[in-house]
């Protein structure tokens, strides 16, 4: 806790490129910093009250608050800096902000998990969110760093941003559109099961960049020798070995998932479908698919989140995408530009997982993702 | 009517069902019954091609079970198991409605057929029409198992160990239910259990087999008066004749004169196991009956055993 507002915390910089200066929080900000310390303190008080309805609530506030203070505190002095040395002036975060939103995420996580009913986790978790929008909206964080790199990236970074959404959603996509009739062949046959589940193992176990750079020569091939296939855009650079290699690793949870989900479905329930004189299509679509659904689901919720953080391959071969900022940031060695691809990226792993737990709640499954 | 002609059916090198010959008589409750492994649940499943014959053939009605589709011969043919199979996503409702359902009837023609079932199989529509199966007992949700096998009014319903996985008292109320749907509804029923009690209980006929044979076929008190094997004897045990008793009632012998001053006294409905215990309980040789409040006769030990094995 006292690490958070007695270390390193912003760095100014006059510009990207040379070494700046340190500067703790309490020095930077004075009061402000003595006011987070405060709310860290408060926070530390009531956990070690008895917990009852509202602490976990109390604690996931003051805490959020206190991280909240301390960025609205850094944005000023961003301002300020800034004001001083001109446009080119960089403001970053150093070690204790980091540690500090560390701190406030296990106090908030703690807290969300002695908090009973849904409602005050709800609560908890908008505290961050709700503080962060309002810091943005009323601009306390232009100056910031991070800030400045994204405005000056943003032409590039909403076409990366789609080209991300590209590989995470069409990579998914075309996992469930092949994964979950590999699934079910795979349960309906041993041999099948034997094949497909086999070869898939076998894509999990290459590294991801091997794999794309064995895609690359045989995709290229494929696309001088067909004309078909390169009007198609498929070529041995681009998005096309990193949206195969996704595609690979996209299958193994959405098909292993279809095929554990309906070999743990009731025999009898089966035995009662064919009986009752229900063919095998229709047994699928009504029996198992149904049955099967939660279970399938939280696959494909895995299938997204691993496609959205894998998305960032594509840099690597100059297929665009969030990692191409990310790459960017570490040439230039700013951390600022580096958090500008790779934020969006964890936000968005984030809200897919979060979105499909809330669905597969809502289809009735269990929690468990077989994962 | 079923028959079954020469049935025969291997796994590997096992062979579970060996040159059956069997017929099933239009409306009779017929009890395949066995010890585990006789092939009784196999010789079942040949008859909706659950199981598909190496050789021989089934007929229902005159015809080959083989000249149908499977899908839609099972759709005519009732189904029931132990494990009873509800589909756990659907309501009561779509899980009685599947047959019809699948035989494309009318949402209201469904509608009024399961109300009706799920009142002749004893629970109120209102109440059940809208559970999941996860909230049903296990001896609601047997009823609506049986309930489902009988959803499309087939002529032959097939049920394997249908109350075997519940508790006794459960199971015996659940026997005599069915025993008197089946006497209103006439349907021809092949019934697979492991249980004595429960075949001679329900059986119009019993079937006992071994090793995938027919050891012998008859009603229950033919094969209590006239086995034809040993092991037909030894299966049975020496219970065998107390579990006839329980299939008749007073009203089914004839009465004797009626015992002189205060004595126990049965009622024309009692079965005969019961009226047994009665006088053993009560220490006498002889009881009144009841029709009603009147004393219509009486009723001795010797008449029971005598009766039972000369006229029934």
């Amino acid at each position: 806790m006292l690490t958070t507002v007695m270390g390193p915390y912003l760095s100014f910089r006059p510009n990207r490129i040379v070494d700046g200066l340190s500067q703790t929080a309490l020095e930077a900000f004075g009061p402000l910093g003595w006011l987070a310390l405060a709310l860290w303190a408060l926070s530390a008080l009531v956990a070690l009250t008895r917990p009852r309805a509202w602490t976990g609530v109390a604690r996931a506030a003051l805490g959020s608050g206190a991280v909240l203070t301390l960025l609205a505190a850094a944005g000023a002095e961003a301002a300020s800096f800034a004001a001083v040395q001109g446009a080119a002036a960089r403001t970053s975060f150093g070690a204790s902000f980091y540690l500090a939103l560390l701190a406030a995420f296990l106090v908030s996580y703690s807290a969300s998990a002695e908090t009973p009913g849904r409602r005050g986790r709800t609560v908890i978790a908008l505290f961050p969110i709700i503080g962060l929008v309002a810091l943005t909206a009323t601009g306390a964080l232009a100056e910031l760093g991070i800030v400045r790199e994204w405005v000056l990236t943003r032409p590039t970074f909403v076409r990366e941003l789609r080209r991300h959404l590209f590989y995470a959603l069409g990579a998914t996509g075309g996992a469930i559109a092949l994964g979950i009739p590999m699934g079910v062949l795979s349960a309906r046959s041993r041999h099948a099961e034997t094949a497909i589940m086999g070869s898939l193992n076998l894509g999990q176990v290459f590294p991801a960049l091997a794999f794309v750079g064995i895609m690359m020569p045989i995709l290229g091939a494929l696309g001088d020798r067909f004309s078909a296939v390169k009007a198609l855009g498929i070529s041995g650079i681009g998005w096309a070995p990193v949206f195969v290699v996704l595609l690979v690793y996209a299958l193994f949870p959405v098909t292993r998932n279809t095929l554990v989900a309906i070999r743990q479905i009731d025999p009898a329930v089966l035995d009662t479908a064919r009986g009752m004189g229900m063919g095998r299509w229709r047994s699928l679509f009504e029996v198992e698919m149904p049955l099967a659904f939660p279970v399938v689901l939280a696959g494909v919720r895995i299938a997204l989140v691993q496609s959205t953080a894998g998305a960032i391959l594509a840099a690597f071969v100059g297929g665009g995408g969030l990692g191409t900022i990310m790459f960017f940031g570490l040439e230039q060695t700013s951390m600022d530009l580096v958090l500008v691809g790779v934020l969006p990226i964890v936000a968005l792993a984030l809200v897919f997982d979060a979105g499909l737990r809330v669905v597969e709640r809502m289809a009735g499954g269990s929690e468990e993702s077989y994962a | 009517m079923i028959e079954l002609r020469n049935v025969t059916k291997r796994y590997d090198t096992t062979v579970a069902v060996d040159d059956v010959t069997l017929t099933v008589p239009d409306g009779e409750l017929t009890i395949l019954l066995g010890p585990s492994g006789c092939g009784k649940t196999t010789l079942l499943r040949t008859i909706n091609r659950m199981v598909e014959l190496d050789a021989g053939e089934v007929l229902i009605d005159g015809q080959s079970v083989r000249s149908t589709p499977p899908e839609v011969l099972r759709r005519h043919i009732g189904y029931a198991i132990q494990s009873v199979g509800l589909f756990p996503h659907m309501t009561v409702r779509r899980n009685i409605g599947t047959v019809p359902r699948l035989l494309g009837w009318e949402t209201a023609r469904i509608e009024a057929r399961v109300t009706e079932l799920l009142s002749l199989v004893g629970l109120d529509p209102v109440a059940y029409a809208d559970k999941r199966p996860a909230e049903l007992s296990g001896g609601e949700a047997q009823r609506i198992g049986v309930a489902r096998a009988l959803a499309a009014d087939p002529p032959v319903l097939l049920m394997d160990e249908p109350f075997g996985a519940l508790d006794p008292i459960n199971r015996e109320r659940l026997q005599r239910e069915f025993a008197s749907l089946h006497s209103r509804l006439g349907k021809t029923v092949v019934f697979v259990t492991h249980d004595i009690e429960e075949a001679v209980l329900l059986g119009d006929r019993i079937v006992l087999m071994r090793e995938g044979r027919i050891v012998q076929t008859g009603s229950p008190e033919e094969l209590w008066r006239g086995p034809e094997h040993q092991f037909v004897r030894d299966f049975f045990g020496d219970e065998f004749g107390l579990r006839i008793l329980s299939r008749h009632r007073i009203a089914d012998l004839k009465p004797g004169a009626a015992p002189q001053g205060a004595s126990a006294r049965v009622h024309l409905d009692t079965n005969l196991r019961d009226a047994l215990a009665i006088m053993v309980t009560e220490s006498v040789e002889r009881v009144s009956i009841l029709d009603g409040e009147r004393v219509v006769g009486g009723l001795s030990f010797c008449d029971i055993v005598t009766q039972v094995r000369e006229s029934l």
